[in-house]
């Protein structure tokens, strides 16, 4: 009689227990309050100028006066910049012609220029847009984003944290830090520390068949397990995927995509006309070369002189820290997720 | 005169087994405790892929290449009788943001009977060029069979694939494509989304499963390098590495899963890229679905028998990745051995086994506890879902139960079928899931 009442309860208890946990799902089954799919979105908002173009719409749209909700949210400033109240702005400015601030300004809203804006020393900015090109002093700070139509220039020490765009080019110099940086030019710290690339000897034609360790996976996929080194001043046909580290000798040229799980290391003058890949850190010596995309899932360092990309054939360049030499040049996208500075050697 | 009847109670403490019935009752004990094992290892891995995706560094390494010299591409959008979704799949394709003149859509029609062919033609006329028809009227059935002999009329090295209900977004081929830049690279997964969720219950419990299986399941593995599985559609495939590893097998059900396997038997790796998301169909009623899931189960039980041993010795393969490939190649025979464990549980029980094994029924209770509704899968489902951003569906995860208890018949049921296929040496016929889409206006 007792284990009866034993088994009665526990399943009671247990009926009851259960029964807590299907009254919400019992009330959502018959009177559903969460059905939609979940959203997928047409447009992806990670391209690096998204919100600059979505605030030139928007100033657009209020100069054609079309309705909107932002049709009547704008300032306007003379070029004189007289009277303008830089820090308490609440509303996105527009400046009708280039300017030239006398004094450093900390714009707390969007700033609009229909013209060329040079910005002194130790300015602070949300977002800037201009129609012409963009300088901004040293020691500047762009908060969210800032696009010029024409060439955008970072004095020293700037941060231009978030996204930076041009439609031409984006030079940064010493000590500036970046996160997306989007442009046909991208250059860092100047071209002071170009110098003159030397001449280069005769390479000799290798086949990464012979290789230490190397396994053909496919026509034009080899495969090395362990760490690879390729010897200076040697042509390579096809792709490469190495499982440990991989050294690219000095002058040394790759006519295909790289993949080494443990890092690379590219000699000076190296070149890769595909892509570079790696999980661990990529080092790009002095002037080395790479067409494609160069993505490490780490650190990139970018030696002066180093060019990736070209601007015929734009490319991207991803970790998430980038270091850059003064003398490196990209053209496409610098994406670093973390942090991104131009290294004064 | 009679004796009046003992209880069963009675009885069975009165019962002493023999050596014959100790070993036999012994036999089942072990079974059981290996099934045990089993599941356990199988909760373990569903806790350790959650908290990865909850805790743990995200990996998304070619998401932001956006911009590069895009290879040439063919699109390949598998069809049979698909007159109800095949122009919104072809004009979302021609709304893409890939350079037109690195893209060619191939509609693969696979010997539809309704008025699917009419409508490839009827866009090939209005896009001269930037559609071209692969219209098939023989051969053998199936989707991988289409594919394969498609295969053919692909130009570049670069091949992805869409099923004709799938909805892709703008920017989604880039994403899809932008891993191939890692020559290490064979295949490539995205995120699939059911979009018709709030048709009825059975929608909404299977949106769902597959957030946990993309959100949490496929992205962890991602994070962990294990092995993210290709799902033969939302993805793409390297032709070069295809070839080089057998070239495409119509012989399964799951084409997918084969070619993942022979990929990563090969050196190859494949990559899962949980924002490049597009929308499908999912089925509505649970018929469908039940023929759906019994094809997934013959489809990858084929594969573990073809390729389990070699994976699991394959020198390609870190130690992590042949772990997590054996298991997932094992998870549609999870569901007969845990029937099996329960008879055999029962079985214990009724031969009074519990005098001898008393702690390992004990231990079963807290298996059935676990994997009765397997709460590990479910925690990896309510991560997804608050991943998502969307709590209040959440309300609905105990009647995964329900579905869990289906599929565990019906997934045991298909691997009966298949061992009878298998002794009778019948063919496994693929059976199409059906589409419930209304014809879009463009048509």
């Amino acid at each position: 009689m007792n284990t009866a009442l034993f088994y009665l309860a526990f399943v009671l208890i247990s009926s009851g227990l259960m029964v807590i946990a299907f009254g919400p799902t019992w009330r959502e089954w018959q009177h559903p309050t969460d059905t939609e799919a979940l959203q997928v979105l047409p447009h992806y908002t990670t391209d690096i100028d998204h919100f600059a173009d979505r605030f030139r719409a928007l100033v657009q749209a209020h100069q054609a006066q079309v309705p909107g909700p932002y049709a009547n949210e704008f300032d306007f400033a003379p070029v004189s910049l007289e009277g303008v109240n830089w820090a308490g702005m609440l509303r996105p400015l527009v400046c009708l012609g280039s300017v030239k601030p006398q004094t450093a300004i900390q714009c707390a809203a969007p700033l609009f220029v229909h013209g060329d804006f040079e910005a002194p020393a130790r300015s602070r900015f949300v977002g800037l847009l201009a129609q012409g090109r963009i300088r901004l002093g040293a020691g500047s700070d762009v908060g969210q984003w800032a696009h010029a139509d024409a060439s955008l220039h970072l004095a020293q020490g700037c941060s231009g944290l978030r996204r930076l765009s041009s439609s031409t080019a984006v030079e940064l110099e010493a000590d500036c830090c970046f996160e997306r940086i989007q442009a046909p030019h991208i250059r860092f710290g100047g071209d002071a520390a170009l110098q003159p690339e030397r001449e280069h000897a005769p390479l000799i034609e290798a086949s990464f068949d012979r290789l230490e360790g190397a396994l053909r996976q496919s026509e034009h996929v080899t495969l090395v397990r362990g760490d690879c080194k390729l010897p200076r001043m040697h042509r390579y046909h096809g792709s490469l995927v190495v499982t440990g580290r991989l050294l690219i000798g000095a002058g040394t040229v790759i006519e295909g995509d790289v993949k080494a799980r443990g890092g690379i290391v590219m000699g000076d003058h190296a070149r890769v006309q595909g892509s570079l890949c790696s999980e661990k850190q990529i080092q790009l010596l002095d002037h080395a070369q790479v067409a494609g995309p160069v993505v490490s899932e780490s650190g990139i360092l970018l030696g002066a002189g180093v060019q990736v990309g070209s601007p015929q054939a734009l490319t991207t360049v991803s970790a998430e820290t980038i270091m850059a030499e003064a003398g490196a040049r990209a053209h496409g996208t610098v994406w670093a997720r973390q942090l991104g500075i131009v290294w004064s050697a | 005169m009679t004796q009046p009847l003992e209880s069963i109670e009675a009885l069975s403490q009165r019962w002493v087994p023999g050596p014959v019935a100790y070993a036999v009752l012994s036999t089942m004990a072990a079974l059981l405790a290996m099934i045990i094992v089993v599941m356990m290892v199988y909760a373990t891995r569903h806790g350790v892929l959650t908290l990865n995706r909850l805790l743990g560094h995200q990996r998304h390494p070619y998401l932001d290449i956006d911009q590069a010299d895009w290879p040439l591409i063919t699109v390949f959008i598998a069809a049979h009788n698909e007159e109800q979704v095949i122009a919104g799949c072809l004009q979302a394709l021609l709304d893409t943001n890939y350079p037109l003149d690195r893209l060619k859509v191939v509609p693969v029609n696979d010997r539809s009977t309704d008025g699917t062919r009419a409508i490839i033609d009827d866009w090939v006329g209005r896009y001269p060029g930037r559609i071209v028809p692969f219209h098939r009227t023989k051969g053998k059935p199936g989707k991988a069979a289409a594919l394969k002999d498609a295969l053919q009329h692909a130009q570049g090295d670069i091949v992805i694939i869409f099923d004709a209900d799938y909805v892709p977004g703008r920017g989604l081929l880039k994403q899809l494509v932008a891993p191939f830049f890692d020559p290490e690279v064979g295949a490539v997964m995205g995120r699939v989304v059911p979009v018709n969720t709030g048709v009825n219950l059975l929608t909404r419990m299977l949106d769902l499963e597959r957030s946990g299986g993309y959100q949490v399941d496929q992205q962890a593995r991602m994070n962990l390098r294990l092995v993210p599985q290709y799902g033969g559609t939302v993805g793409g495939v390297r032709c070069s590495a295809v070839a080089a590893v057998g070239g495409w097998h119509d012989d399964t059900l799951a084409e997918d899963t084969d070619i993942t396997y022979r990929l990563l038997l090969n050196g190859w790796k494949t990559v899962y890229t949980n924002r490049s998301e597009c929308y499908e169909e999912v089925p509505q009623d649970w018929q469908v679905r039940i023929k759906q899931i019994k094809r997934w189960a013959k489809g990858h039980n084929q594969v573990m028998v073809r390729y389990g041993l070699r994976f699991a010795f394959s020198p390609y393969l870190s130690w992590r990745e042949r772990l997590d490939g054996l298991l997932l190649l094992c998870v549609f025979v999870l569901p007969p051995l845990l029937l099996m464990g329960w008879l055999l549980a029962l079985g214990l029980y009724f031969f009074n086994a519990g005098d001898m094994l008393t702690g390992l029924i004990s231990l079963f209770a807290l298996m059935a506890y676990g994997t009765l509704g397997n709460f590990a899968a479910f925690f990896e489902i309510a991560v997804a879902v608050l991943l998502d951003g969307k709590r209040r569906r959440l309300r609905l995860l105990p009647l995964s139960l329900l579905g869990f208890v289906i599929s565990l018949f019906a997934i045991s049921s298909s691997v009966w079928g298949q061992l009878m296929d298998k002794l009778l040496r019948r063919d496994m016929v693929w059976d199409k899931t059906v589409r419930y889409r209304q014809p879009s206006v463009e048509q």
